[in-house]
């Protein structure tokens, strides 16, 4: 079985910034979370495997073959990208319709782009113009783009910036099944529990080096010494706090009564998340906000290079 | 490569951006309009004849006076350069050719070649030129062929195609290849679409070659729509040959010059319009009328070489080295040759270069 992915030494310099700097990595087909920051090197990686930029140095493969500009892997290959950017006056049907006949699928085109746009749950807003689009929908457009034309490797930016949990659970099923049908799937991403859900499998970039790669319990056990710090703004923060403290494993919580605010320290966003609808709705209190800074993994990424 | 064609002809003409079009065509038609129905324009006209027929006169006195065989004459006047200066008849002399000199008239015979009447240098062609300086002597005998004008004689038709020539080939179509062209590549860098079409399997100069296909498709038409109005509105002179010229002027100046901008789009991707701008000004405004062989590399001197040839008057050797030189048929092979040279060059680096989306900030 070919190899997903090789690279040897890869580096990439724009001018004298470095953006990806020497990696050397082999990955066997299945579905990869790439993890980073932001500003991580994740982008200039990705770039190179979809064949968008030259490597400076090194050797890169993917799919067996050469990414860069070249036609026969970009057959093979499904990209969406990081950008929420669109032909806004086109619909979303139109978009992914013109893209497969540029991927020459000729007359099949329009069935297949109804088919990818039904497989993302497009079906219902696919003939509006994408510029009245929610982030969600444009979201699910560009994933139907990128699977329209069947390719054997997916790589997905950032899929879940910017969606709603209804449309975030969606898209992990969607990977997920994707994945069950043998497709290759990078997944990159600055949350760790996002992509968590989608695969066990990791690579870790940070200021263009890969920090370390393989399975989610080892990172795991590391993002446990940094526990996750959730806000929820509510009517009765005392009151939500009672609850959630019996029901949840909390590391700690503060009050700003205030404000109406309540932080929350967790290890186990996952669960937290899922149950926090229930908690709340038994103990008639009315969530308002609910934001996580998301710093965690940047603590982890932090601690590593400490470490290396 | 169809689909980016339409994708192109879509964003130039599908919704609000047709207006764009619209409104850039219906603008040359409304000062052509303007001009024709402007109360100066008769006196124009009137002007025109009178100098036309000032020549005609002129030329009628030289002649007649190369025919006498009155000499010597007494002249005033020292050695200058042929162009620079020339030479006072003085009184006896006038005595002697007040017939054919009516008032304060200025005639200098150089060996036959170069003929002053009125401060208006005529050449006669048939004969060598003599050199740095003019020895004045009489001239007898009829010449050889007919004399004529030094300048660039003008008539109404004339006037009036150097117009449209001007509002269509050099000014709109250049300025609208100039908006069209250039964000070939920088309307999918600005607009973040670029990766969408650089990660599929299409080959670069398909993606060229289709962009270049749809724009031409999109202004082609509306461009000589607008030209064929205005040239109506401008009396249609000069019939179908003149027509047929300033058609071509105006196609071959979309055909190159939206070739040329699409490669400063892959050249410098973010300054593109700016470069082609001060190219556009320097180059094709001002350098195409140097006679250094600077001019034959701008595109213009091959647009106006065709204009050239369908006008009604003879343009002087001198003249036609700055104005165009080249035959019909010449220029539009060296207008074929600008265009597919740059559109090779714009796919050759849109494989070979990098063109790629900045991270989002």
């Amino acid at each position: 079985m070919e190899k997903l992915l090789e690279t040897r030494s890869l580096t990439k310099l724009y001018g004298d910034v470095i953006g990806v700097n020497d990696i050397t990595l082999d990955l066997e087909p299945g579905v990869i979370g790439l993890l980073g920051p932001n500003g991580a090197g994740k982008s200039t990686f990705l770039k190179l495997i979809t064949g968008q930029l030259r490597p400076t140095e090194g050797h890169l493969e993917v799919l067996g073959l050469r990414p860069w500009a070249n036609m026969r892997l970009f057959e093979r290959l499904g990209l969406c990208p990081e950008q929420d950017s669109f032909y806004d006056q086109l619909s979303a049907l139109e978009f992914v319709t013109t893209l497969a006949k540029i991927s020459g699928l000729g007359s099949t085109a329009r069935s297949r782009a109804e088919g990818a746009l039904e497989r993302v749950g497009a079906t219902e807003f696919m003939r509006r113009p994408i510029s009245s689009y929610s982030k969600g929908m444009r979201q699910r457009t560009k994933i139907a783009q990128s699977i329209v034309h069947d390719p054997d490797l997916l790589v997905l930016d950032e899929p879940l910036a910017g969606t709603d949990p209804v449309c975030r659970r969606e898209i992990m099923d969607l990977v997920s099944d994707l994945g069950a049908e043998g497709k290759s799937i990078l997944v990159a991403s600055h949350v760790l529990h996002e992509v968590q859900a989608m695969t066990d499998e990791f690579v870790l970039i940070y200021g263009g080096r890969m920090l370390a790669s393989g399975d989610v319990g080892e990172i795991r056990s590391l993002m446990n010494q940094f526990p996750h710090r959730i806000t929820i703004r509510c009517d009765d923060a005392r009151k939500l706090a009672h609850a959630l403290v019996l029901e949840f494993a909390i590391q700690g919580v503060e009050i700003d009564a205030e404000r109406g605010e309540l932080n929350v320290l967790t290890h186990d966003p996952g669960r937290f998340y899922a149950g926090l609808p229930r908690v709340a709705l038994q103990a008639g209190v009315a969530v308002r906000e609910l934001t996580s800074e998301d710093d965690k993994l940047a603590a982890v990424f932090n601690y590593l290079v400490s470490v290396q | 490569m169809f689909e980016i064609y339409r994708m192109q002809l879509r964003q130039i003409l599908g919704g609000r951006m047709k207006w764009l079009v619209v409104g850039i065509l219906v603008l040359p038609v409304l000062l052509t309009l303007a001009l024709v129905s402007a109360s100066g324009h008769e006196a124009i006209e009137r002007e025109i004849q009178r100098a036309v027929e000032r020549d005609r006169y002129y030329q009628e006195i030289v002649t007649k006076a190369l025919s006498t065989t009155a000499r010597p004459m007494a002249w005033e006047g020292k050695d200058v350069d042929l162009l620079g200066g020339y030479w006072t008849l003085t009184e006896e002399g006038l005595r002697r050719w007040g017939d054919l000199v009516d008032y304060e008239g200025t005639v200098v015979v150089n060996e036959g070649y170069l003929i002053f009447v009125n401060g208006r240098l005529w050449i006669d062609e048939s004969k060598e030129a003599p050199g740095d300086r003019i020895s004045i002597q009489s001239f007898s005998g009829q010449l050889d062929e007919p004399l004529r004008s030094a300048e660039v004689p003008i008539t109404m038709r004339a006037l009036r195609t150097f117009y449209l020539f001007l509002l269509y080939p050099q000014a709109i179509c250049l300025l609208i290849s100039l908006f069209y062209g250039t964000s070939v590549l920088g309307h999918e860098l600005s607009g973040k679409t670029l990766t969408y079409l650089f990660t599929r399997a299409l080959p670069r100069w398909r993606f060229v070659l289709g962009k270049y296909l749809g724009i031409l498709a999109a202004l082609t038409i509306p461009a000589a729509l607008s030209l064929l109005i205005s040239w109506v509105l401008m009396g249609a002179e000069g019939g179908f040959v003149t027509l047929a010229g300033l058609l071509a002027g105006t196609l071959g100046a979309l055909f190159a010059y939206n070739a040329l901008f699409i490669l400063f789009g892959f050249l410098i991707p973010r300054r593109a319009m700016i470069a082609a701008l001060i190219y556009g000004v320097v180059f094709e405004l001002i350098l195409s009328f140097i006679p250094a062989l600077v001019n034959q590399f701008t595109i213009t001197y091959y647009l106006r070489s065709i204009v050239v040839a369908v006008l009604d008057v003879e343009i002087p050797k001198e003249a036609v080295r700055v104005v165009g030189g080249a035959s019909p048929t010449g220029a539009i092979l060296a207008l074929a040759g600008m265009t597919i040279g740059a559109l090779v060059l714009s796919s050759l680096l849109a494989t070979h270069r990098e063109y790629v989306i900045r991270d989002q900030a």
